[in-house]
């Protein structure tokens, strides 16, 4: 487990800061490239009438996600404590392979990098990758 | 054998178009070593990579990346035919720089999200999913040799 150091906590609530302005529409881009560019990702979602990029039930969705990103950076000095029940809901109800944490977390940085370029310097993305890489042990925690 | 279609083709060569060697080299191999600084353990011969700063102003790590974009070059160039194309690099990174494959993989994020800093929005859904798809086959080519 490598650990946040300050600097890199100062790093995420900073780029954060910058990105949770667009979480409207962030989320939904986030997780409609995700389905698209990770097709294996669909098959969590074929209840859904429509997973293309933009369509409702993947902004809805990815607003939803996000908010749970903007949760994780609010609870960056505890991830694993602060993730608990988030972490029951994706072990015990969703049942998501954690690999699938890595696929999102670089199709986020894949859309930071794209609306926040000037913001996303390579010690912004060291942070941010660490940062995504605590986040998806915490959710991974009450797995087994 | 990777099939590709006439769009797939198209997308990889106008994203490609798009990539100056020289800005973009350097700035994707600072990346890989700031973002994953165990692939040090390859470049004990570049002198200082102590710090960021100190990355991002090495002119080895500069000429390396300008370096490994020529070789993707011709990856661009030869999409149905990359495992031949890389096999002698693919040898090479086994048996002789003696490099982990997971590094390409590494290398391969860190390509496209300077890519996505680089073109912003014009890298769109579809894009980005036809370029990882082609980095992908790269990636494969370069491993197939590690046996």
């Amino acid at each position: 487990n490598m650990s946040l150091s300050e600097k890199d906590k100062a790093a995420v609530k900073a780029l954060w800061a910058k990105v949770s302005k667009s979480l409207d529409t962030f989320g939904g881009e986030a997780l409609g490239r995700m389905l698209l560019v990770y097709p294996q990702t669909k098959t969590y979602f074929s209840h859904w009438p429509d997973l293309t990029p933009g369509s409702n039930p993947v902004m809805v969705h990815g607003k939803l996600i996000l908010g749970g990103v903007t949760e994780a950076v609010s609870k960056i000095d505890n991830l694993r404590g602060g993730l608990l029940e988030l972490s029951e809901l994706h072990a015990f109800k969703l049942r998501v392979d954690p690999s699938n944490f890595k696929i999102l977390a670089h199709t986020i940085m894949v859309v930071i990098a794209t609306m926040f370029p000037k913001d996303f310097t390579p010690e912004a993305h060291v942070a941010f990758d660490k940062f995504l890489a605590a986040v998806a042990l915490g959710l991974s925690e009450k797995y087994r | 054998m990777v099939k590709w279609t006439e769009l797939e083709r198209s997308t990889v060569n106008a994203i490609w178009e798009k990539i100056d060697i020289d800005e973009i080299g350097s700035q994707i191999w600072a990346r890989v070593l700031i973002v994953y600084p165990w692939t040090e353990r390859y470049f004990g011969s570049f002198g200082d990579l102590f710090t960021i700063t100190a990355i991002l102003k090495n002119d080895k790590v500069a000429a390396h990346g300008r370096m490994v974009l020529k070789a993707l070059d011709k990856a661009v160039n030869n999409m149905d035919n990359m495992k031949r194309t890389y096999a002698a690099l693919s040898r090479l990174h086994f048996q002789k720089l003696e490099v982990d494959p997971d590094s390409f993989r590494l290398l391969a994020d860190c390509i496209t999200i300077t890519i996505a800093c680089k073109l912003k929005s014009a890298l769109s859904p579809q894009s980005q999913a036809i370029w990882q798809k082609f980095l992908s086959a790269v990636v494969d080519a370069m491993s197939s040799q590690y046996r």
